[in-house]
């Protein structure tokens, strides 16, 4: 008798304690990121739910994606926040693996990704991206000891990487690595190498410029000059999203708000590659 | 639908990558059984510690207690992660060699290793609880025998109990081994290229999950003939019973432990 | 508590065992209260009671499966500590062979591999040395035919006598017995009985507990009657088996013999 009152104040304990944690968890995901847009969205952008864009990132990958949303940060998310400020609509950013973030945004589980993507012909076969808002390089990081001074000397060497990046790409293909190793995220390669598991890392520019400011012992070798151009990714049938977010991205090009966020993390004026650049939808 | 059979059946692709996932597949076989002997044999020696008899032992015996509670309540991931990068560190700080630190024996990279040390202190503790259970059911006239007969409790432990235990607790064990297998794709998030990661990678550079299913087939040529072994070796087990002939297994074996599952 | 064999003393040099007040507690449990015995060489001693006597826990105290509280333990003029100690542990059993009632056979071993085990690692024969020693035993206990079987294929009957030939194979000076046929099915205790027959004919000193009363009226030099942890009464079994001094005796061998 006193067992069966016993479980069901247990099951009603539990239930109340399950639904108290599901409100806090709506709670959170209303939480948007950055500055989120006033009322009413504009028209009809094709996205999952009207007035909100919700953006999938892969964080961290400092300076580009800083900290857990809701208080996430960065290159990325403050051009990506000046965009939906100005289409006007609230902004949520949520967290997810690199390595399916362009198949997530392929099958609408995000309206897009800001996650340092580099707009690849590959990858253009799953999503469009947007104009460029950035000009990447890769980096060759070593311990400063080390006796690598290019790519060239990597032959039969152990080099990290993030899984399914350019960089990894560009360890297997351009390079006589005796292994490209991927880590889940970036500054688990960099950790490897700090570590002494990996003899090299391949991985951005302003990546690695961050890691030598948080990390002793570490030197950029070279930068290896891949040109590539960052974009947002929009699945293939949002044209509208895809033309509303390049509309914004000009405006802040041309009003200098591009400009201002590049010399706050990159300490230099975006390259025209950026400043003009567009994207071709294939 | 038919994106699903688009994106994860295009046997097509898995033709084309059927090498690539077999490499990938080959490693997995390797941290499995390499892993699982070590499992094997450390689990023994913690189950024979911790059934030390007499006051000078104690501690031994509580020290093995501790270490199974420990790596059996802690997941697998984070035994993972804690192991490789104390070794790592340990070793760029000078205090164990390079090495030691950072094992690359028989041409096997870090990640390697790193999975088998984890999955041996790990599983080690679960193959322990369970020799422990089979040491248990061997009934204590054995041990009577043996001791009236003057042999000391190592002997009676190594000639008449273990092997005893043994034999009873192979189903049990079998299925820590297939728990053990599964969780050798955790060591993906080393950098290591099991047939998990493989098929990851190939959905990220294909947009086509078909890679995975492809491992997971493989998988299961392994696992179920393995699960279907443990079957019949229970079944041979409780035929025994019935006959009349030698003593029945003990109770609750037949389950074995997942790093999920059993706390 | 009536004592009718002499009393127990040490200088007794034609003890093998002695028993002087020992005691035996489990828990809060006394389960032997005293018991004072003197076993000759040579000579068989049957140990009659009900069960929860202590018959058991005095043969197990006797090759320190059980280690006695209080009292003394002399085998062989050797005084054997209160507290058990390893020495102590592997002088008794080398010395004292014992055969259970449920067997206790190795099963996962043949007949043959049952009785050498113990020879090879306990007193360091060589392999073919306790194989032919055993195979010896084995024929003796009429077993010959039997070597390679293991015990899940051997009757009961045939299970306890290669339990006796195991026990002997270390060549002990004392065997105990411990109701080695009250678990066999009644048409093979005979042949256990005959074994046990011979080996007393053989001038074995055996401690033989027991219900049956026949064996003992014919092969027992000294019977002994437990009650509640102390040995009520002894004696020549002519005399106690038939004209008991104690009321409880006269009780539970009228009981006995009911059956």
């Amino acid at each position: 008798m006193v067992k069966s009152r016993l479980l069901t104040l247990l099951a009603a304990l539990a239930l109340v304690i399950g639904s108290l944690g599901l409100a806090a968890c709506g709670d959170d995901d209303d939480d948007g990121g950055g500055s989120g847009g006033g009322g009413g969205g504009g028209a009809d952008l094709g996205t999952i739910e009207e007035g909100q864009l919700l953006v999938g990132t892969d964080t961290p990958y400092p300076p580009f994606e800083i900290g857990q949303p809701p208080e996430i940060s960065g290159y990325d998310i403050e051009v990506m926040d000046a965009i939906a400020k100005d289409l006007g609509v609230e902004v949520t950013y949520q967290d997810t693996g690199f390595d399916t973030i362009f198949r997530d945004v392929q099958q609408n589980l995000f309206d897009t990704a800001a996650a340092a993507s580099t707009i690849t012909p590959e990858r253009q076969q799953a999503v469009n991206f947007t104009d460029p808002y950035y000009e990447a390089q890769q980096a060759l990081l070593v311990p400063a000891d080390s006796d690598i001074a290019s790519v060239e000397d990597l032959g039969g060497v152990i080099v990290g990487a993030q899984d399914a990046t350019t960089g990894e790409t560009y360890g297997n293909e351009e390079t006589d690595a005796e292994e490209v190793r991927g880590f889940p995220e970036g500054p688990d390669a960099v950790a490897a190498l700090v570590t002494g598991q990996v003899e090299a890392v391949i991985i951005d520019l302003p990546v690695a410029a961050d890691a030598l400011e948080q990390q002793e012992g570490l030197e950029v070798v070279e930068e290896i000059p891949t040109d590539e151009l960052y974009g947002f990714a929009v699945a293939k049938d949002n044209t509208a999203l895809l033309d509303a977010m390049n509309q914004a991205l000009q405006k802040i090009k041309q009003d200098g708000t591009l400009a201002e966020l590049y010399q706050k993390y990159f300490s230099t004026e975006p390259p025209s590659s950026v400043t003009e650049g567009t994207t071709e939808a294939s | 639908m038919d994106f699903i059979v688009e994106y994860y059946f295009d046997f097509g692709l898995m033709g084309d990558e059927f090498g690539r996932v077999l490499d990938g597949f080959w490693l997995t076989l390797k941290l499995s059984i390499v892993g699982g002997i070590l499992s094997l044999i450390w689990g023994l020696i913690l189950a024979v510690l911790r059934q030390l008899p007499g006051r000078p032992a104690a501690p031994l015996r509580w020290l093995a207690i501790a270490y199974i509670d420990i790596f059996r309540g802690i997941p697998f991931l984070l035994i993972l992660l804690l192991v490789s990068g104390s070794m790592a560190a340990f070793q760029s700080e000078g205090v164990i060699p390079r090495e030691l630190g950072i094992p690359t024996w028989f041409g096997e990279g870090s990640p390697f290793w790193y999975g088998v040390i984890s999955l041996t202190i790990t599983y080690g503790a679960y193959m322990a609880e369970v020799y422990r259970a089979g040491i248990e059911a061997v009934p204590p006239g054995q041990t009577e025998a043996a001791r009236s007969l003057g042999m000391s409790h190592g002997q009676s432990m190594r000639h008449v109990v273990v092997p005893q235990a043994v034999n009873k607790v192979i189903p049990p064990l079998l299925n820590d081994f297939i728990a053990l297998m599964k969780d050798t794709s955790i060591v993906s998030i080393l950098g290591a290229l099991e047939v998990v990661q493989v098929g990851r990678d190939i959905q990220s550079e294909q947009f086509n999950g078909s890679g995975l299913i492809l491992g997971a087939i493989l998988f299961l040529i392994v696992t179920i003939p393995l699960a279907r072994l443990v079957d019949v070796l229970i079944a041979r087990q409780q035929g025994r019973t019935q006959r009349g002939g030698k003593p029945a297994p003990a109770r609750g074996l037949a389950g074995g432990a997942s790093k999920e599952g059993d706390l | 508590m009536t004592i009718d064999a002499e009393p127990a003393v040490s200088e007794n040099s034609n003890a093998i065992l002695e028993l002087v007040k020992v005691h035996k507690n489990f828990g809060s449990l006394e389960v032997l209260k005293g018991i004072d015995l003197s076993v000759k060489r040579g000579s068989v001693v049957c140990v009659l009671g009900a069960s929860g006597s202590g018959k058991s826990t005095l043969l197990r105290c006797i090759n320190l499966l059980e280690p006695p509280d209080g009292g003394q333990i002399l085998l062989e003029g050797r005084k054997l500590s209160e507290v058990s100690s390893a020495d102590d542990i592997n002088y008794v059993r080398r010395r004292v062979g014992m055969v259970f009632q449920q067997f206790n056979l190795f099963p996962h071993k043949s007949a043959l591999e049952n009785v050498a085990m113990a020879q090879r690692t306990v007193l360091g024969r060589s392999k073919s040395e306790a194989a032919d020693r055993s195979e010896e035993l084995l024929e003796r206990v009429h077993l010959g035919d039997k070597l390679d079987e293991f015990p899940d294929r051997l009757s009961g009957g045939q299970q306890q006598r290669v339990a006796i030939a195991r026990a002997l194979g270390m060549d002990p000076h004392v065997m105990l017995f411990d109701e080695v046929t009250s678990a066999l099915d009644p048409e093979l205790v005979k042949e256990v009985l005959d074994v046990m027959r011979e080996l007393a004919g053989e001038g074995m000193t055996m401690i033989v507990v027991t219900h049956e009363l026949g064996f003992a009226r014919e092969v027992a030099d000294h019977v002994v009657f437990m009650d509640e942890g102390v040995i009520l009464e002894e004696g020549p079994p002519a005399k106690l088996l038939e004209d008991p001094g104690e009321d409880r005796t006269k009780r539970f061998l009228g009981l006995v013999l009911e059956h």
